[in-house]
């Protein structure tokens, strides 16, 4: 990550992941989660640990973009991290935006490495939920680019 | 000068380049694999970049990707380091069509030297004696058969495209041809692409002594003495040392002169080293030259006083070499011991673990080249080189007496090294009276000089 990608990442982390982790952390009683990505680490602990948390409905995804839940339970993931597949510039598939709903295998976007175009393709079925990178952006190897909130039925 | 330079490598010779950039007060960029984000090399720099997973090929072998990662970041040149893309035509080639300087050889002399066997024509022609061997490259089992018997066996088959000792073989017999020339042409195939297989006569007490020079692209050439890397194991080098200790001083200066003068003629440029043979009688071989920095490359530094590195990147820039040969000041003596993660009470098996205790050795004249860190994890993905630790002395025995200073004082836990090796072969005899020729641990077994495990 450039030193300019670093401080956009930490103003992202504070605008938009800081508020969704809290969110998240209340909704679901956990004590803490933990979000790394390259360099940045986002924490969020609960002030009071011993705070319920039956349903912890995210997990490791992968070592780029983790999140550890603290307490016991089944580990349903439910966001979704999409990341890079190659060193490039990221472009966002027309028409993608938050709250579009996806099937898995959908195309998101594409990476743009010396002009040969790396698809970038929803895991999961379910429902944009953010979009992490900017259309345009140079992008590393596996750097969070969207998150698909898995949809939940019932 | 250039910009900003790409650094496609890891482990130490990361770290190496990415202080000799900041010494010249050129910004970098390190490339990293996805477990070397934890590694040395990136949390140093100021600036690094995921090029790929851990699987070489994906990462630290993907030419895109790293092109893309210097383009992306605003680097004008890629030092590839040594080993991966380091004399890979094809790389030195795609930087410069996407306006990025390979920190080596232009692309041109790269694939003028990739050839063992035209290289060994070539120099040849230019004064070096080669080892005698087959008639270019060997067609089909019949012709190498046809061929070894005339030479006279044993043979070392050797790969054209090869390096690292992957896909030699030695070969004693007839039926030991039949069988090693399929399965060295499948290793050199899968290593390098490149199944074309040609022999040497073997030599069976040799010392292996390389040249290293520097030549910019202006034709201006040096040498910078040479190193002794006959401390081997299975073709991979241990121990290195400068100046050789199995040679007479005029002799080595006919080696050193010789050389130069022919990687000179021959066109070569940039930093590189000659390899050579050299038998019991003191004649020397020429047996091909490497395009990259070495890994034994501190050897000289300490003899010299010259960052090869600094100089490569110079060289690349289009900068004329700012040494004569007679600036070129070679004093006393110096050993490089690779420290690796091998388990030597174990058939040097590679080990993976975390760092949990760390202690270098330092001193005036000491220096180690390390990535390590107390809670570094060393990922199984990549080569066992753990740390060199290079030590000066006026003389040999001043460095063997700091070898043993040294030795003594390193301690790395968490993982298993090959340094109670280090330790038992720096008393040995035949190693102290500098007798050690390349075959000797594979004959006589590494656990003569290793002790009982504590």
């Amino acid at each position: 990550m450039t030193d300019k990608d670093s401080a956009k990442a930490i103003a992202r982390a504070a605008a938009e992941l800081v508020p969704a982790l809290t969110e998240r952390l209340n909704r679901l009683g956990l004590g803490e989660i933990e979000i790394r990505h390259g360099d940045l680490r986002v924490r969020v602990a609960a002030a009071d640990e011993s705070a319920p948390g039956a349903g912890v409905d995210i997990s490791v995804a992968r070592p780029a973009v983790g999140v550890t839940p603290s307490t016991g339970g089944a580990a349903v993931r439910r966001l979704e991290p999409v990341t890079s597949p190659a060193v490039g510039h990221f472009v966002y598939a027309d028409g993608l935006g938050p709250g579009l709903e996806v099937t898995a295998g959908a195309e998101i976007g594409f990476v743009e490495m010396l002009g040969v175009r790396h698809e970038v393709r929803a895991p999961i079925d379910g429902v944009v939920r953010h979009l992490v990178a900017e259309s345009g952006e140079p992008v590393e190897y596996g750097q969070l680019l969207v998150e698909v909130d898995r949809a939940v039925s019932g | 000068m250039f910009a900003k330079i790409l650094i496609g490598n890891r482990g130490e010779i990361a770290v190496r380049i990415l202080r000799t950039c900041r010494e010249l007060g050129i910004p970098a960029v390190v490339a990293f694999s996805e477990p070397d984000r934890e590694s040395m090399a990136v949390r140093m720099a100021d600036e690094a970049i995921c090029i790929g997973p851990a699987e070489a090929r994906r990462s630290y072998l993907n030419q895109p990707a790293l092109i893309s990662a210097a383009m992306i970041t605003g680097c004008d040149a890629i030092h590839p380091g040594y080993g991966f893309l380091s004399e890979d035509a094809s790389f030195a080639e795609a930087c410069a069509v996407h306006d990025l300087t390979f920190i080596g050889p232009r692309a041109a002399v790269i694939e003028r030297f990739a050839s063992k066997y035209a290289v060994r024509r070539m120099l040849a022609a230019n004064g070096l004696p080669t080892v005698p061997g087959s008639r270019g490259i060997v067609a089909d089992l019949s012709d190498a058969l046809a061929q070894a018997e005339e030479a006279g066996y044993p043979v070392l088959l050797k790969p054209s495209a090869g390096g690292g000792g992957r896909g030699m073989r030695l070969v004693r017999s007839p039926r030991e041809m039949e069988t090693s020339l399929p399965l060295a042409r499948s290793e050199a195939r899968a290593a390098f692409g490149d199944d074309s297989m040609y022999f040497e006569s073997w030599i069976e007490e040799n010392r292996h002594v390389e040249v290293q020079v520097l030549i910019d692209s202006l034709g201006n050439g040096i040498h910078l003495g040479e190193r002794d890397c006959s401390v081997q194991r299975r073709h991979q080098k241990i121990i290195e040392e400068g100046p050789s200790p199995a040679m007479t001083e005029p002799a080595r200066e006919r080696l050193r002169d010789l050389a130069i003068r022919a990687a000179a003629a021959a066109g070569y440029e940039n930093a590189g080293t000659l390899e050579f043979l050299l038998d019991r009688e003191g004649n020397f071989y020429f047996i091909e030259i490497n395009c990259r920095i070495q890994v034994e490359h501190p050897v000289t530094e300490m003899l010299t006083g010259v960052d090869l590195i600094a100089e490569q990147i110079r060289i690349a820039a289009g900068e004329e070499l700012r040494l004569t040969q007679e600036q070129v000041a070679l004093r006393g003596h110096a050993f490089e011991f690779r420290i690796t993660a091998e388990d030597p009470h174990d058939n040097f098996s590679p080990q993976t673990g975390v760092i949990t205790e760390l202690q270098l050795p330092a001193g005036p004249n000491v220096r180690v080249d390390t990535h390590l860190y107390v809670g570094y994890e060393i990922p199984p993905f990549y080569d066992s080189l753990l740390a060199k630790l290079i030590v000066w002395g006026e003389t040999r025995t001043e460095a063997l007496a700091q070898a043993r200073g040294a030795l003594d004082e390193c301690r790395v836990e968490g993982v298993k090294t090959n340094l109670p090796f280090h330790r038992g072969i720096i008393d040995n005899a035949a190693f102290v009276n500098a007798e050690v020729s390349t075959n000797l641990l594979d004959r006589v077994g590494p656990a003569a000089f290793v002790g009982e495990p504590a």
